[in-house]
């Protein structure tokens, strides 16, 4: 069995078929097949323990207050890409206008048409 | 408003909003709420007679007011169409659509985070089948964002990298491929949870909507039509999905202003008439189970 080593075969399926066998192909190994591992960066697909002191989810005490949201946009940072490559940054051309209509019971209702 | 319940064992919120059980409930199409409203029928959500992409706010919001905001975009005016069957132009209008809600919801004072969705097919649960996303502001950052969020912030401290970036370095080798270009890709991730789980993701790092520029859109928007296609190819049928987009949090939330922009896709089928369904060890445990290689789904969609 450790020649159907799910990494040689595209599928269990296959290996089933290669086994000439509809039972559910098991693996001979205790360790799970993991991805094709080779081509991906050292650390991204281990698993780590040390969760530090990263901040927990939110508790009542927390809970969102009336501060104003500092909601800019960053400026995009060119960094080198997977790619390589760093293209021109064109900024967003603006392609629709936007009108706001209030609807009797209140709530807001906008049209984006073709500037 | 909802009443928020803070789930301590699982340490996240629960929305109750118990007036969105008498939602619109499949109505026939010629009583379609979100058609624009025509000469002589009952008025719908939106009174003209035509609009090119239209948002309003949802009429059973799970959150509104102070808490938040919950709105519908409405993507075209022609009842039988989707998303995918709209031109790379529209698109990129469409795309504009969401940067500007994203900038304006992101401004509420009690928003944290503004998440873009969209939920197609009746096996999703869809009530209303015209063409149309939603858009949630939420009061708080949800819990898989934030886990996202928190992966980030440990890899970026351990190695000075995003982790996203490290995830796209990964598909160099294109084994996983669906689409590419210069500027996005669509890949299926060696961990996908789903069969026919697709990442689509911009190749530079970019936090958010906001941060793309027009060549990102229009990449975008191209690379976005050209999956969906190809879903509806894959059984023939239009296919059932969910999109979901994680982008940056607003401003307030140090942690998530670096996070990479990405669109993740879950459709449910397996096959034609199968669905996989969440159940025992991915509702109880948290655990999915997957019977398929990201690799062979992978090679099937781009061969469409």
């Amino acid at each position: 069995m450790e020649a159907l080593e799910p990494h040689v075969l595209p599928s269990s399926r296959l290996a089933n078929e290669a086994a000439g066998t509809t039972i559910r192909f098991i693996q001979a190994s205790a360790s799970p097949p993991l991805p094709l591992g080779h081509e991906l960066r050292i650390g991204v697909y281990q698993r780590s323990d040390a969760w530090g002191d990263l901040t927990r989810n939110y508790t009542f005490r927390s809970m969102p207050r009336r501060s104003p949201s500092r909601a800019q946009p960053e400026p995009a940072r060119e960094t080198s890409g997977p790619s390589g490559r760093k293209p021109t940054k064109q900024a967003w051309t603006k392609r629709l206008s936007k009108r706001v209509v209030q609807k009797p019971d209140g709530r807001n209702l906008i049209y984006f048409e073709k500037i | 408003l909802s009443e928020l319940r803070w789930h301590p064992l699982l340490e996240q919120w629960v929305t109750v909003a118990p007036w969105r059980q008498d939602r619109t409930y499949h109505p026939p199409a010629d009583h379609c709420p979100l058609c624009p409203t025509r000469p002589g029928r009952l008025e719908t959500e939106i009174p003209e007679p035509d609009y090119h992409i239209a948002v309003f706010e949802n009429r059973f919001p799970s959150f509104t007011g102070e808490q938040g905001r919950c709105e519908v975009v409405c993507y075209t005016p022609v009842h039988d169409s989707s998303l995918g069957e709209q031109s790379v132009e529209h698109i990129q209008d469409l795309i504009e659509v969401w940067r500007d809600r994203t900038e304006e919801l992101s401004r509420l004072p009690n928003v944290r985070y503004v998440y873009i969705f969209e939920n197609r097919g009746e096996a999703i649960g869809v009530t209303l089948s015209h063409p149309h996303g939603q858009i949630y502001a939420y009061p708080f950052v949800p819990p898989v964002i934030q886990q996202e969020l928190r992966a980030h912030a440990q890899h970026k401290r351990k190695t000075g990298r995003c982790l996203y970036c490290d995830v796209l370095a990964g598909e160099s080798g294109g084994e996983r491929t669906v689409l590419r270009d210069e500027r996005w890709i669509a890949f299926v991730p060696p961990f996908a949870r789903w069969p026919y789980e697709v990442h689509l993701a911009p190749l530079r790092h970019r936090t958010g909507l906001l941060d793309l520029d027009a060549e990102d859109g229009e990449s975008f928007a191209r690379l976005l039509k050209g999956l969906l296609q190809r879903y509806d190819r894959l059984f023939d049928i239009p296919l059932p999905y969910v999109m979901a987009m994680h982008q940056r949090s607003p401003g307030r939330d140090r942690e998530g202003a670096d996070h990479h922009f990405h669109v993740e896709f879950y459709p449910p089928n397996r096959s034609r008439d199968r669905l996989k369904y969440l159940a025992g060890s991915e509702l109880g445990a948290g655990a999915f189970i997957v019977d398929a290689r990201a690799e062979d789904t992978a090679a099937e969609l781009r061969g469409l």
